[in-house]
């Protein structure tokens, strides 16, 4: 349901105005309204604040620590203690003093890790190419002297570059026996590795740079190394690089379980402040009072107005009143269900919020969402297993996550009921080994019972949503909306009226009520929705239909288990068919958690809200410490 | 024969519908995945858009359910 909410003004001393902020920024439930802009002086204070908070958030991406969800309110309060002990003057330039000399130490250590890195690859891609000439050096080490160099050449190139070599050499009579091996590489590049007595090693070097041959050259660790001697060097540095590389790594690590929770908390605090500056700096530090005013939920209204006086007495004034009807619009949205109904709140985040004055479904979806996903999957056996992993969700860290748990706790609560109505576990599995027999009926043989049950659950589902409509219509006298709802209602209720008089046999002389509601359908829908309202009733039969897919999924999922059952017959209890089976039933189980969660979610998105639900809210952000990694969202 | 002709129909019922479903689905999904790269609070109304189609197949099942019960 939708919290009432109150308009709450609360007029301060402006001397008192930054212990105020703090007070509301603690209590965290005031939405404020946004007023004017900074002011000058304030906003020198608010862009430290910012600098700070960005150099924070700067040091914890540095650190690679990502882990807000496990973070205590024990160390962030711990933190808030500690900090807010100092004086409000030193409090910025004593936390960048600290992140300063913090960011030099960890720069110094990241800064280690990529030389250190580079140097390695560089190593790496060196000891690749000289491997490949290993052969060749070993056969020149016998030979005549000379010295070996190694160049980048292109491929296209490199037999005419060789060809220039050799006839330069020999038509001056002198001997080049053409000691040289080449190794190709990537994109047409590849390296020369030529061996030539020291004579004619300027000339050589000449020539090949009029082929645009560039000479290759060891990292600068092996300066002065011969080429052919530089491998040892080179894979005893790697080996040196590598292990600094995991003492830095292990320290990084070491500091980012050490100081990445304290650089969080500290950047919670430090957001805090942030915000509560922000609020301060559109104040006039030149009047005597100041002025906030925002909204504040009915329920949480005693607590923060005794709080307030309590700590403040008569430097504040606080006044409040309920939101008039032209106020609606400009309300925020705050919802508050029970605790089975709240982890299907999940549903609506994916919306804007419904309207302050509207419907919040979070109940309907409760009951209706794992009904419909229960009755898709039908299974006992897979109802078992969504049961363990709903159980196991459950515990997990994360909030989010603890709500799917208790969503698929209902969902499988509701399988396991239609396991029993349609006789399924795992498939025939339950009929073949403990004689399970059908509660109602067995959908893979007869559809069309299924096929009209679904059909009617579609018109309860849509008539409950139009009724919903009217409701909203009335209450928040738009006429044409009630109106138009009303209309679709009776016309829809005219034809399944018409049917049943059909079906039924009955006679004549009681289709006058069918018609007598389908000719006050269609005044009410034209009244209400002209032309429009007219094409938004074949919308809802089509609408009804769409339930249909409850059936068609569920025969779907039944006949896929059903086959995993015949592959035993098929191949007899070996391995084979056991594997080939339990490999059917993982992948029905898999599409028929996420089928049925995707179809049931469209049926509630598409068919039932599209009747009365209008997400045209604001939603409810009270004034109070950012928990978790929501600033990633805001920042 | 004859039966084997109410079950093309009943799997052309459904058939053709799945390929039109399919194809209006591939060019919103692309279209939504970029969508949600750009706005993240869009998703919800990406899987609505993306889930419309699929009333298409819906009717073809209806209509391939109808054909077999009434002529198989």
């Amino acid at each position: 349901m939708i919290r009432k909410m109150i308009r709450l003004a609360l007029w301060g001393v402006t001397g008192k105005r930054r212990e105020i902020i703090e007070e509301l920024h603690r209590l965290g439930v005031l939405h404020l309204e946004q007023g004017s802009g900074p002011s000058a002086g304030e906003s020198a204070r608010l862009n430290t604040l910012r600098l700070l908070r960005g150099k924070t958030l700067g040091l914890l991406e540095s650190l690679g620590w990502d882990e807000w969800t496990s973070l205590s309110e024990e160390s962030i309060n711990d933190t808030e203690k500690l900090l807010s002990s100092l004086p409000a003057d030193e409090l910025a330039p004593e936390i960048g003093k600290s992140l300063e000399e913090f960011g030099k130490r960890l720069s110094s250590l990241l800064d280690e890790r990529t030389a250190s890195e580079e140097l390695l690859l560089r190593a790496k891609k060196a000891r690749d190419i000289l491997d490949r000439f290993s052969a060749f050096f070993r056969r020149e080490d016998g030979g005549p002297q000379g010295k070996t160099t190694l160049w980048l050449i292109s491929e296209n190139t490199v037999q005419q570059a060789l060809a220039a070599l050799h006839g330069a050499f020999s038509s001056r009579g002198e001997a080049w026996d053409g000691r040289h091996h080449f190794v190709p590489g990537k994109d047409f590049m590849g390296v020369l590795g030529l061996r030539v007595s020291p004579e004619l090693e300027g000339e050589a070097s000449e020539i090949l740079s009029r082929w645009k041959a560039l000479p290759w050259s060891l990292p600068e660790f092996c300066s002065g190394v011969r080429v052919e001697d530089a491998l040892a060097i080179l894979g005893k540095k790697s080996e040196t690089l590598s292990e600094r590389l995991e003492t830095i790594s292990g320290d990084l690590r070491r500091a980012s379980g050490e100081w990445g929770p304290r650089l969080a908390a500290l950047f919670l605090f430090i957001d805090a402040r942030t915000e509560q500056a922000a609020v301060e700096a559109r104040l006039d530090p030149s009047a005597d009072t100041f002025t906030l005013h925002g909204w504040i939920p009915e329920d949480a209204l005693e607590a923060t107005v005794s709080a307030l006086k309590g700590r403040f007495g008569d430097d504040v004034l606080l006044q409040w009143r309920h939101p008039g009807e032209k106020e609606w619009s400009t309300v925020p949205t705050s919802l508050n269900n029970r605790p089975l109904c709240a982890p299907f709140e999940l549903f609506l985040k994916l919306l804007r919020p419904p309207s302050y004055s509207g419907i919040d479904p979070t109940t309907a979806v409760a009951l209706f969402f794992p009904f419909f996903s229960g009755c898709m999957i039908g299974d006992m056996g897979y109802g078992a297993l969504i049961l363990l992993l709903s159980l196991k969700l459950k515990k997990a860290v994360r909030p989010m996550l603890r709500d799917i748990g208790s969503i698929l706790l209902s969902v499988s609560l509701w399988s396991i009921v239609w396991g029993a109505a349609w006789g399924e576990f795992f498939g025939d599995a339950g009929h073949r080994l403990f004689h399970l027999e059908p509660l109602w009926v067995e959908r893979s043989v007869s559809v069309l019972p299924v096929v009209v049950f679904t059909v009617a659950l579609g018109a309860a589902h849509v008539f409950f949503g139009l009724l919903l409509g009217i409701y909203q219509g009335v209450r928040n006298s738009h006429r044409h909306l009630w109106m138009e709802k009303a209309g679709n209602l009776a016309v829809l209720l005219a034809l399944v009226a018409g049917l049943v008089v059909l079906k039924a046999e009955m006679p004549r002389g009681v289709f006058t009520v069918p018609f007598s509601l389908l000719v006050i359908g269609l005044a009410l829908l034209i009244a209400g929705g002209g032309i429009g309202g007219i094409i938004e009733t074949l919308g809802s039969i089509g609408n009804i239909i769409s339930y249909v897919r409850i059936a068609a999924i569920g025969l779907s999922s039944a006949i896929l288990a059903l086959v995993a059952s015949k592959f035993l017959d098929v191949f007899g209890l070996s391995v084979f068919g056991i594997f080939l089976a339990l490999m059917i039933h993982l992948l029905n189980f898999v599409l028929a958690i996420g089928g049925s969660a995707l179809h049931s979610a469209r049926l509630h998105y598409v068919e039932f809200f599209g009747k009365f639900y209008s997400g045209n809210g604001k939603e409810y952000t009270p004034f109070q410490r950012r928990s978790g990694s929501s600033w990633k969202k805001h920042s | 024969m004859e039966k084997a002709l109410i079950a093309l129909a009943a799997a052309l019922a459904v058939g053709i519908p799945a390929v039109a479903t399919a194809y209006a689905q591939a060019k919103i999904g692309s279209a939504g995945a970029g969508t949600v790269a750009e706005k993240p609070e869009t998703g919800g109304t990406i899987i609505i858009l993306e889930a419309i189609p699929e009333t298409m197949v819906i009717l073809g099942f209806v209509v391939a359910i109808m054909l077999i019960l009434q002529f198989a």
